[in-house]
């Protein structure tokens, strides 16, 4: 299976990875070494381009990690392969996994090459787990069969995480006397954790037979269940965040 | 041997077993049949492991080992499987996933498949040899086999057979077959189960339901036979009997007929038997 | 003939018997070796063969030739498959109970139809006749 799972996502991953760090990388490449100013400047933009496509790869992972079991009806012959959940989910999800892990071992290359370059919250300590969590949530995204609704819980719980950290800032800052960009990163890990805590749940509860009717079962859940409380959560967070004025 | 003890298993809000229960023992060819939605595919999709039940258990012969699923093999009237895939990449697929290190591709050779192409422009008996050629290369003990013969070709549903028989003479199976259309496999049944909401409404070996169902062609049959439904035409009604006994053969002025395993089937459906 | 050729038997299966198939089969196959055409030391189909000739299950070919095995009327030799193994008193005893048989169908139907005994055998002489004459003419041309 990870055969197959590679031949999937390589050429995806790539072109993603290739677009974002295209520009930066040519500048680094082409700029002439004599200035360090500009040298330097290059390698903060490849710093700062480099989470970002990590976070859309591993959530691109994540969310197309049962596009093949849907599109191509291969949900049911998928689950006649021998072993249990965790093994089979297992086999399936490694080569994804495998190439979030290489990602997050590029990265910290990358900042151990930049030495003291690197600003606060791109710390790889906190970004790495971040892309993880956000391969987790888009694989939770990606068990929805409904090719929209998909879509939509993807770009809701991507959102919401962005909210909801905004609304735990308010708690969080005042754990961090020191650092604004940190206590942002640790807003954004608790945030996700929220998000992956209810998708995760509602998953657990449909695909506990883990059968053809799992998918199905947790679509229905999630609309009418898990993606209306993450909004109500968001609203909530905004409220909390903006009410009484700014901090 | 699948033992199913006392299974419910429901779809929506539609509850379509519920206390049910099934042993097939080692090595038998077994019938399912029954009027269409009676459940007869679910119940071939709980024994592959593809639907679970909500209550109860699923039992396979223990020698099978804690992974029973690589020595079962199942073939759906969906024929699911990875269609962008080409032939070559599915069949390397298969057998990481069910632990096979060799392939018989004679079948796709006969049948021009080429294996560089995608398995969704394969055509519907392409498609139906390809899947049996994979789930028959895991050498699988259990073999459960949904609908598809009708789907395809007398020549290709002979091959098909074939590969089938085989099969048989190299090992010991446990078949269960879906069917409403079953000349070509008739003699190939040990067992007959059809089925009715939910339940078992009759489970009898073939050579014991041939003897057990006759068509009577009478002007007056006696009032106590035992007439599951009637055919034929209004002036000359056909009168199918269930359970037949010999004692019968005395007591009635006309034909008695035997019948062969479609129009037994045919029969019990038209009796609303099943 | 080399006795490794296998001959083939042509026989049908009639799946609206309520006779089982494994019986069928092997009714038929008593048949050929009382009729002559399977000789001592034939070689028989394989199973697998058979059960292909007829989509049999192989075990009920496996169970017909152990049958017959038992019964003596075949042989099998391991490595080299079954071989038709007949007694002059076997083949005499299958004879009389085929056409026994048919005797009993012609029967029936005579009597159902109205014959009586001697109008059956008048029939029976007259057919004699006339396949004797037919014969004769065969011979002649």
């Amino acid at each position: 299976m990870f055969k197959k799972e590679l031949r999937e996502i390589w050429k995806p991953a790539l072109l993603r990875f290739s677009v974002v760090l295209a520009f930066p990388v040519f500048l680094e490449v082409t700029t002439a070494r004599t200035a360090t100013e500009s040298g330097s400047r290059n390698l903060s933009l490849i710093l700062m381009a480099f989470p970002v496509v990590m976070i859309w790869i591993a959530n691109f992972l994540g969310v197309t990690a049962f596009k093949a079991e849907f599109e191509d009806r291969a949900l049911e012959y998928w689950l006649t392969f021998p072993g249990g959940i965790s093994r089979r989910l297992a086999r399936k999800m490694a080569s994804r996994i495998t190439l979030v892990l290489l990602l997050s071992f590029s990265y910290v290359a990358l900042c151990i090459f930049a030495g003291s370059q690197i600003p606060g919250p791109l710390n790889p300590a906190l970004i790495c787990p971040c892309s993880f969590l956000f391969f987790i949530n888009g694989s939770l995204c990606g068990f929805l069969g409904n090719r929209n609704l998909r879509m939509v819980a993807n770009v809701v719980t991507f959102f919401s995480v962005v909210v909801l950290s905004l609304g735990l800032s308010r708690f969080i800052l005042p754990l961090f006397p020191e650092g604004n960009q940190l206590s942002a990163a640790v807003g954004s890990i608790s945030a996700l954790l929220i998000v992956i805590g209810i998708m995760g749940g509602t998953f657990l509860i449909s695909a506990r037979q883990f059968d053809l009717r799992s998918p199905e079962l947790f679509q229905k859940r999630v609309r009418a269940f898990s993606l209306p409380l993450i909004l109500a959560l968001d609203i909530a967070a905004l409220v909390f965040r903006y009410a009484g004025g700014r901090t | 041997m699948i033992s199913i003890q006392d299974i419910s298993f429901r779809y929506d809000k539609t509850k379509v077993y519920d206390g049910f229960s099934l042993h097939i023992p080692e090595g038998q060819s077994c019938l399912i049949s029954g009027i269409n939605g009676v459940g007869k595919s679910t119940l071939l999709r709980l024994m592959a492991g593809v639907l679970r039940p909500d209550q109860g258990k699923i039992i396979y012969n223990p020698k099978l080992g804690p992974a029973p699923r690589k020595k079962i093999g199942f073939i759906s009237d969906r024929l699911s499987l990875y269609e962008s895939l080409t032939v070559a990449q599915g069949i390397e697929l298969h057998q990481s996933a069910f632990g096979v290190d060799s392939f018989n591709d004679s079948l796709l050779k006969h049948l021009k498949i080429d294996e560089n192409q995608r398995i969704k422009s394969l055509s519907i008996g392409q498609r139906t040899i390809y899947h049996l050629s994979l789930v028959l290369s895991a050498r699988p003990e259990i073999l459960l086999i949904d609908e598809i013969i009708h789907s395809i070709d007398p020549y290709l549903r002979k091959f098909f057979l074939d590969q089938l028989i085989r099969l048989l003479s190299e090992r010991r199976m446990t078949i269960v077959t879906v069917n409403v259309n079953f000349h070509d496999i008739e003699n190939m049944i040990d067992r007959v189960i059809l089925l009715k909401s939910g339940r078992i409404a009759v489970d009898e070996g073939i050579d014991d339901l041939k003897d057990k169902v006759k068509r009577v062609i009478a002007v007056q049959p006696p009032e106590d036979l035992p007439i599951l439904s009637t055919g034929g035409s209004p002036d000359r009604p056909d009168y199918y009997i269930y359970p037949f006994r010999e004692e019968f053969r005395r007591r009635i002025d006309g034909e008695i007929i035997d019948m062969n395993l479609t129009e037994i089937v045919a029969a019990f459906i038209g009796g609303e038997y099943v | 003939m080399d006795k490794n050729e296998i001959k083939y038997l042509n026989f049908n299966i009639d799946a609206k018997s309520a006779v089982p198939v494994f019986k069928q089969v092997k009714q038929a196959i008593k048949r050929f070796i009382a009729s002559g055409y399977l000789v001592q030391g034939d070689k028989l189909m394989s199973i697998r063969d058979m059960a292909f000739r007829h989509n049999i299950h192989p075990n009920t070919i496996v169970k017909v030739y152990s049958q017959l095995e038992i019964e003596g009327y075949i042989m099998s030799k391991p490595g080299s498959g079954y071989f038709v193994q007949t007694e002059a008193g076997k083949v005499e005893n299958e004879k009389e109970i085929l056409i026994k048989d048919a005797a009993q169908d012609f029967l029936n139907k005579a009597r159902q139809l109205g014959y009586s005994l001697d109008e059956t055998i008048r029939i029976l002489t007259a057919l004699e006749a006339s396949l004797s004459s037919e014969k004769a003419k065969g011979d002649r041309e």
